[in-house]
């Protein structure tokens, strides 16, 4: 009895972090087939831009107006060959198959960066004066994963 | 003769007070220098560890992005099943001197899942919401902290997660619920429910089962006083006819889902107890009844039934022998009268004969509730 006790409560110590870790070790491989694509970000508020070391950003998707985010709203984005960044939509319809669903459209994105490079994607959002886009990976379900910022056509680091 | 501090101070005063002689004061003085411990060593260990601890936190901050994503992760998790081997091993040993670090320990493992599971959607870059990070941690952390926690201080932390997951729920399908008109329902339920689970025996220990119980009730009437004396006043205009029949759902709910959880524990289906849990259940309709009722209807009715629901619970703490929620009994009863009265009066207020008025009524009550204290002390 003793001894289930003690098997039973190590394993719930230590169960949660191993599926941390495993959760954490099969996300590069889970997503790294997902499709993607590159999109261009709009600044969500020039004031609040920067809290902490997250660059505060929204996805400029073409027709979509900027009001207030709703868990609610499921959209299907759709890319256009003519201008890549700025994908167009529909709204997500549970017959019709969709490579790009999108919940909540008008989320506020928090993409982490340095505090150095938040400061100046922040700087380049606000002037307007820089194409800052973003890789988007849509997993299927609605939610999504970002990486591989580019400032006017190029990677940031450059 | 100098002033005396401390133990030494309190001996010595007790003495001239005559309640210990001079023997029993020079044992109990050799008590407590035998078992005296050298406070000011501990101090200075304590303030360099702290000073280690910040400095490394420090010096991880200022480095965290040359330090390799696989290897950050790596780290946390490595720290994270340290703790939790660190916490099975005392706990298998069973130590009572142990218990306060067992805790500690599983305090520590508690928020470093938290704080890990933060750390992947950081590295990651996934967009995921706060419901998504609280609902997982707590998927992680209950059974751990259920089964081993018994301190306040993680109950407390385990249960604020779940009232915040309860509240993100809420907001997450606020839209969907007010429009099935069940948002009151589904914001009561949870509580309700957890209220139940002090009925649960085993495998919960018992400190568990008081701590959902004491929680639960202080939480209900809390929020039925803060509903009925604070919001209530202060909102204006009227629910519409939707909104009042959420509320009246709610309210039914509410009152046949913390009745059933009252009962569930065979101890509190009989005498003191079982008023109380009646009035328990009938928290929801009294916190209600003033939001559907039209303005004026609603401070009258509002008032009466917040006055008579806590002259019920000063009764019951009279006889429970609960002296502190007497006397807040008779205070908020005061505050809710002195309420009522500035309403009725409304622009009297704004003349000298008002403030008059005003604050003869205040002394008044600060007589009687001075006088009913009394009366509960005396009973």
């Amino acid at each position: 009895m003793r001894s289930t006790r003690s098997i039973l409560s190590a394993a719930l110590l230590l169960l949660p972090t191993l599926i941390l870790a495993g959760w954490a070790g099969s996300i590069p491989v889970l997503r790294a087939d997902d499709p993607e694509l590159r999109i261009r970000l709009i600044g969500y508020d020039p004031r609040d831009l920067l809290r902490g070391h997250y660059l505060r950003a929204q996805l400029d998707i073409q027709g979509l107006t900027q009001g207030i985010a709703m868990e609610e709203e499921r959209v299907c984005l759709l890319p256009r060959p003519d201008d890549p960044v700025h994908p167009g939509f529909k709204p997500l319809g549970d017959d019709s198959p969709c490579s790009y669903p999108l919940i909540n459209p008008r989320r506020e994105l928090r993409v982490y960066q340095s505090e150095e490079t938040a400061l100046r994607l922040e700087a380049l959002l606000r002037d307007g004066k820089s194409i800052v886009d973003i890789a988007v990976r849509f997993d299927g379900t609605g939610e999504i994963s970002l990486h591989d910022i580019h400032v006017d056509g190029r990677p940031l680091d450059e | 003769m100098g002033v005396a501090f401390g133990v030494t101070g309190r001996l010595a005063e007790w003495q001239q007070a005559g309640l210990i002689d001079a023997d029993i004061a020079q044992r109990i003085a050799a008590h407590e220098a035998a078992r005296g411990r050298p406070t000011l060593t501990y101090a200075i260990i304590a303030l360099g560890c702290f000073a280690i601890a910040i400095g490394i936190i420090a010096i991880v901050a200022a480095n965290w992005h040359e330090i390799p994503m696989p290897l950050r992760l790596s780290l946390q998790v490595l720290l994270n099943l340290s703790l939790g081997g660190v916490v099975w091993h005392w706990h298998r040993q069973g130590d009572v001197d142990r218990a306060v670090w067992v805790e500690g320990a599983v305090l520590l493992l508690s928020l470093s899942s938290l704080s890990l599971i933060a750390h992947i959607a950081q590295s990651f870059q996934l967009q995921g919401s706060m419901l998504g990070l609280v609902g997982t941690w707590l998927l992680l952390v209950t059974p751990f902290t259920l089964l081993l926690a018994r301190g306040a201080l993680n109950r407390w932390v385990w249960l604020i997660g779940v009232a915040g997951w309860v509240m993100l729920c809420l907001d997450r399908y606020a839209v969907w619920l007010q429009a099935h008109q069940v948002f009151v329902s589904a914001l009561i339920l949870p509580f309700a429910a957890l209220y139940a689970a002090r009925a649960i025996a085993s495998p919960l220990h018992e400190s568990w089962s008081r701590h959902l119980g004491r929680a639960m009730t202080g939480l209900t009437i809390a929020a039925t006083t803060f509903l009925v004396l604070i919001l209530r006043p202060i909102l204006h205009g009227e629910m519409n006819a939707s909104e009042r029949i959420d509320m009246m759902i709610g309210a039914g709910v509410g009152l046949v889902a913390l009745a059933v959880a009252h009962l569930l524990v065979p101890a509190d289906r009989r005498g003191a107890r079982l008023a109380f849990g009646i009035l328990l259940a009938l928290s929801p309709p009294i916190a209600i009844i003033p939001f559907v009722l039209p303005t004026l209807g609603s401070v009258i009715v509002g008032g009466v039934l917040f006055c008579c629901y806590w002259v019920a619970l000063a009764r019951l703490a009279l006889l429970a022998e609960r002296s502190g929620w007497f006397r807040l009994a008779v205070g908020l009863i005061a505050a809710q009268m002195f309420a009522v009265y500035l309403e009725a009066t409304g622009g009297l207020l704004a003349t000298g004969f008002g403030l008059i008025v005003a604050g003869m009524v205040l002394l008044a009550l600060a007589f009687a509730a001075k006088r009913v204290m009394q009366w509960g002390v005396r009973a």
